[in-house]
């Protein structure tokens, strides 16, 4: 909890935290897209669809701050209970070397808050599958359960089943697998059943590889849970000379245990080695070719383009490892311990306070509200396309950070946003499967064949916004207009809405059974009786 | 070999601590004559899109 707040106590007042990829909205809507029923592939599916329901019932902003919290205690909480040991000095090493990460730093920056929700789970969920294989009682469905917040995307889905079945066992595999593919179906079923498959532009394998950040190269920095790609949120306290030395010491530390760290939590040393492995699979020789071939002709293999989140996976033993070597050498004094413990947050102290400042809490301009009230409220048919095309705002009332177009969230009609990235100016192709007809249908100013009955004009945001003489101006503010699109909209239908209704019913099906299942006095299941 | 492996913490955390302050302090305290405001690189935005973020370390 100290860590979280030394983190996040100057977020915690009223407002919204707006950094790249996290968006959050007063009242996010329940749409389409929430659900994967889109035409944009399912990569906040379903976080999207449970946002829409909590802030249904409490303030976006007060849900936001809930899961950074949430995020920010439960994983250095969960690494100091799964440390085997009797001292809370070695718990404690645990949890700041797993909580106090570059991971957790630059996943906070560039707002991918599911994996930090994912990441902290982890440890909690190796707990669950170690009790597993162990065959205590109503394990499976506490494994369940902490699985549960890290499926809302599919990449904390696979961080968590393949932390799971790491510390489970193989021979427990025919039990855990099932389950754990039921409760990720809320992504897996859209994703198979998306019209284009999910491919991605092999140039993505290189702009979002690992990558060094100093002097020591993407490997050093990768074995320190760092080289995320994006230099704009990597802490300026990575780059000093003697991080690497201070990486490269930690890690020695880690691998002392290791022998003993193997015996006691199974196949999380392993699965270290395997995030690592993906993480830097780009630097290995052919490495780069190989992940090129994959994003662009496997399905689903796009989840390795931004390769440095699977080292979430490598977390776990290195701190539970150095923890366990602190303990070892320094077990008659008070000093080792307490410099282990202050030691990740004396080498990057540019996490704590919000990152000194990066990130801020911001008010939505009256804009927005009203905006959507008329969206809400007009029986004019159609989808939104929000302008300038492009994926990502620098708005001046959010202190000019870059940030993705709130509109989608924002809004309460299917929002279609030009899903192009651009990483140093080099385009990366978006995989929104609808956006070429948009495109085309915008140029030939006949936006209601695609289903497009609303234009949303962002002001105050980089980037050139094509002629709209042909549209009804609805509403005009400082920092948005809102236009009707005249004449005949075609009405857009949802995608293989039955299936992924199915897979979300039976998800939750699992859910209530398992909550039912520990609040339950009696009741096994049926492999510890056979063990029994 | 445990006292060795505790000193040789110790050294490097202590090392760390030195070398961060001084860096920090020196940072602080003289003019960054590294920056050519000249040939500095557009800001993200000038181009007309909004960059989601850059490799250049």
């Amino acid at each position: 909890m100290v860590l979280a707040l030394a983190v996040l106590f100057p977020l915690l007042g009223p407002g919204f935290v707006l950094s790249y990829d996290m968006v959050f909205a007063p009242q996010q809507s329940l749409l389409p897209d929430s659900l994967g029923m889109g035409t944009t592939p399912p990569r906040s599916v379903p976080a999207d669809a449970v946002v829409a329901l909590l802030t249904s019932v409490l303030p976006g902003d007060v849900v936001q701050k809930l899961l950074l919290v949430t995020a920010l205690v439960l994983g250095p909480w969960g690494a100091g209970r799964l440390v085997p040991t009797q001292l809370t000095s070695t718990r404690l090493v645990a949890a700041t070397v797993y909580g106090w990460t570059p991971y957790v730093a630059e996943r906070l920056f560039m707002g991918h808050w599911p994996y930090l929700l994912a990441y902290a789970c982890l440890p909690w969920v190796a707990a669950a599958g170690l009790a597993v294989r162990s065959g205590e009682r109503k394990s499976l469905a506490r494994l369940v359960l902490w699985v549960a917040p890290a499926v809302l995307t599919p990449t904390g889905g696979l961080l968590a089943v393949g932390t799971a079945l790491a510390a489970a066992g193989w021979r427990k595999a025919h039990v855990v697998t099932p389950a754990l593919l039921v409760l990720n179906l809320p992504w897996l079923v859209p994703s198979l059943l998306r019209s284009g498959a999910v491919l991605s532009a092999p140039e993505a394998v290189e702009l979002f590889a690992a990558k060094g950040e100093n002097w020591a190269g993407a490997v050093v920095a990768v074995l320190g849970l760092g080289g995320f790609w994006n230099a704009d949120v990597v802490p300026a306290s990575r780059g000093l000379p003697l991080v690497p030395v201070l990486t490269l010491a930690v890690a020695a530390a880690a691998l002392v245990s290791f022998p003993a760290l193997v015996r006691r939590t199974g196949g999380l040393v392993a699965l270290g080695g395997v995030g690592l492995g993906f993480a830097l699979l780009a630097h290995l020789p052919f490495g780069e070719v190989l992940l090129e071939w994959a994003v662009s002709t496997v399905p689903g293999a796009a989840l390795l383009r931004d390769a440095q989140k699977w080292v979430a996976w490598w977390a776990l033993p290195l701190a539970l490892g150095f923890a366990l070597t602190v303990e070892a050498v320094g077990r008659r004094g008070r000093v080792i311990p307490a410099v282990a413990i202050a030691l990740p947050l004396v080498t990057m102290p540019d996490l704590a306070w919000a990152g000194w400042g990066r990130l801020d809490t911001v008010q939505y301009p009256a804009d927005w509200a009203v905006v959507r009230e008329v969206l809400a409220s007009d029986p004019h048919p159609g989808d939104v396309l929000a302008l300038p095309l492009g994926a990502f705002r620098r708005f001046e009332w959010n202190g000019n950070r870059t940030q993705l177009d709130p509109a989608p969230r924002v809004l309460p009609r299917t929002t279609v946003v030009d899903d192009t990235v651009y990483v140093d100016g080099i385009p990366v192709p978006g995989e929104d499967t609808r956006l070429p007809e948009v495109r085309d249908a915008l140029r030939d100013k006949d936006l209601g064949r695609v289903g497009i009955g609303w234009v949303l004009v962002e002001h105050g945001t980089p980037g050139e916004v094509a002629d709209t003489d042909d549209l009804t101006e609805v509403f005009r503010g400082p920092w948005l207009t809102l236009y009707r699109v005249p004449g005949d909209i075609v009405a857009t239908v949802p995608t293989s809405t039955a299936p992924i209704l199915a897979g979300n019913l039976a998800a939750l099906a699992l859910l209530a059974g398992c909550v039912l299942w520990q609040r339950l006095p009696t009741g096994r299941l049926w492999f510890h009786r056979c063990e029994e | 070999m445990g006292k060795i492996v505790a000193a040789v913490v110790v050294i490097l955390a202590g090392i760390a601590l030195a070398t961060g302050g001084t860096v920090a302090l020196v940072g602080v305290a003289n003019p960054d004559r590294s920056i050519d405001l000249d040939h500095a690189p557009a800001a993200n935005g000038a181009g007309g899109v909004v960059d989601y973020g850059t490799t250049k370390r």
